[in-house]
This record gives structure tokens, C-alpha cells and sequence, in this order.
């Protein structure tokens, strides 16, 4: 009687787990939002102080990789994991190497200056 | 189900749920202080740290959607290793990029008792470049 008026346990854990995820993801967001979670220099140049090109393409990269990801998981009909689209992963590769060449050319700049 | 082993199953999920609650309250009250949850060393936000985050609830979220789709675990797509896989190394890329390098400097000074003499003082100076 108790599975019929709730569903099975598992599926309440699931629902549970859910809800706690996206709670959280809403935390995290509102957090971020407001400021109180830290997201000063996210975009900046460490060594300039500038707002830095390189890591703001970084972010859009990381949003729509997200995001399409996303997508592609609630447009499965069946249980398993969309496949990651080559596309996509050369977008992340690329844009998080395009940073960390950048943070290596200044790291090599900064150590000639000494 | 026999009943004893449904109240178990209930127990279980009575339990993990309300952990979740204590999180998510001690979240909202500021008692888990996320302040830093973005944050590296310096105290600056990283965007790997970021990256991280993001793809955590996205794949999280995934992973609960079709876990409810299908009847089985869903099978991990390697394509999804190989995107963390990615965010993660670059993070650790990046921490060893942010350490501190030592380097040798080498400075010759005349003595000034001896003019012939030279005495040669290393310094070891340390350079950090963060990213």
C-alpha cells in the first residue's frame, strides 16, 4: 500500500537525490549571483590584473558545452548517456589549452624579468 | 517486497533525505560556508575550479535523469571521461603553473679589503607567476 501511494523506494531516493541537486545547483547559482560565493578575478589576467580574453572564451566555452550536453540529455528517449560529440570535446580541449599556454607564456615572461 | 525489507527500504531513504535537508540547511544558513568554492590559492576565482563545478551538475543531473529513463544504471560514455578528464587536467596543469619556481641568481661583487678578490653570492630567489 505504502509503494502505491509513494512509488517504490528507489524511485523516491531518486526523486529525493533530484530535488537535492537541483536545490543546490539553485544555492550555488543564487550564491554566485549575490556574491557570496567569491567569483572575483573569474575572468581576470593574474598577471596584467586585465580582464583577460583567453579565459573569457574559456567561460563561453564551458557554457555551451554545458549547456548543448544538457540538452542532448534530455532529448534521450532511452536510459543510456548521449555520446560526447568530437566537436565538442576539441571545443573544451582547445579553449582550456589556449589558457594554460597563455599562463605558461607568463609565467616564462615573469621568470626573464627576474 | 516482504514487509520488514520495504520499512528497511523506507528507513534508507528517510535517512538520506534527511542529510540532504541538514546540507542544504546548514548551506542556507551559512554554516557550510561556500565562500571559497570557486576559489584557488590566492583566494581568486579559477575558472578549471568553475568548469569543474559546472560539469559535476550537468553529469549528476544526467546521471539521475536517465537512472529514471531506463531501469538500469546507465553505462558511462567515455566521451564524458574524456570532458573531465580534460577539466581536470587542465586544474592540475594549472596548480603547477601557479607553484612557485625557484631560480638561481647569480651576482659577482668585489670585496672591497681584496680588490683582486671576488666573491660570488647566490641568491636563491623565488619567482611566482599565478594564473
Amino acid at each position: 500500500m505504502t509503494a502505491a501511494l509513494f512509488g517504490t523506494p528507489a524511485h523516491v531516493l531518486l526523486f529525493s537525490v533530484r530535488a537535492f541537486l537541483y536545490a543546490l545547483a539553485a544555492l550555488v547559482s543564487y550564491r554566485l549571483v549575490l556574491g557570496t560565493i567569491s567569483a572575483r578575478g573569474l575572468l581576470r589576467d593574474r598577471t596584467t590584473g586585465a580582464t583577460s580574453a583567453v579565459r573569457l572564451q574559456m567561460l563561453i566555452a564551458t557554457a555551451i558545452a554545458s549547456a548543448s550536453y544538457a540538452a542532448a540529455i534530455r532529448q534521450q528517449t532511452t536510459g543510456v548517456f548521449p555520446p560526447v560529440d568530437t566537436r565538442l570535446l576539441a571545443l573544451i580541449g582547445g579553449s582550456n589549452g589556449l589558457v594554460i599556454i597563455q599562463r605558461a607564456l607568463n609565467k616564462l615572461k615573469g621568470a626573464r624579468q627576474v | 517486497m516482504t514487509a520488514p525489507i520495504t520499512l528497511l527500504a523506507y528507513s534508507v531513504v528517510l535517512f538520506i533525505t534527511g542529510i540532504e535537508l541538514v546540507i542544504l540547511y546548514q548551506i542556507a544558513t551559512n554554516k557550510i560556508n561556500l565562500h571559497q568554492l570557486i576559489a584557488d590559492d590566492h583566494g581568486d576565482a579559477s575558472l578549471s575550479r568553475f568548469q569543474f563545478l559546472l560539469f559535476t551538475f550537468v553529469i549528476g543531473a544526467g546521471l539521475l535523469q536517465l537512472t529514471l529513463k531506463g531501469s538500469a544504471f546507465p553505462t558511462i560514455d567515455e566521451g564524458i571521461l574524456m570532458l573531465l578528464g580534460i577539466s581536470g587536467a587542465s586544474y592540475a596543469i594549472g596548480k603547477s603553473l601557479d607553484r612557485p619556481t625557484p631560480t638561481t641568481v647569480t651576482t659577482t661583487t668585489a670585496a672591497t679589503s681584496d680588490p683582486t678578490a671576488t666573491a660570488v653570492v647566490s641568491k636563491r630567489t623565488e619567482t611566482g607567476a599565478a594564473g
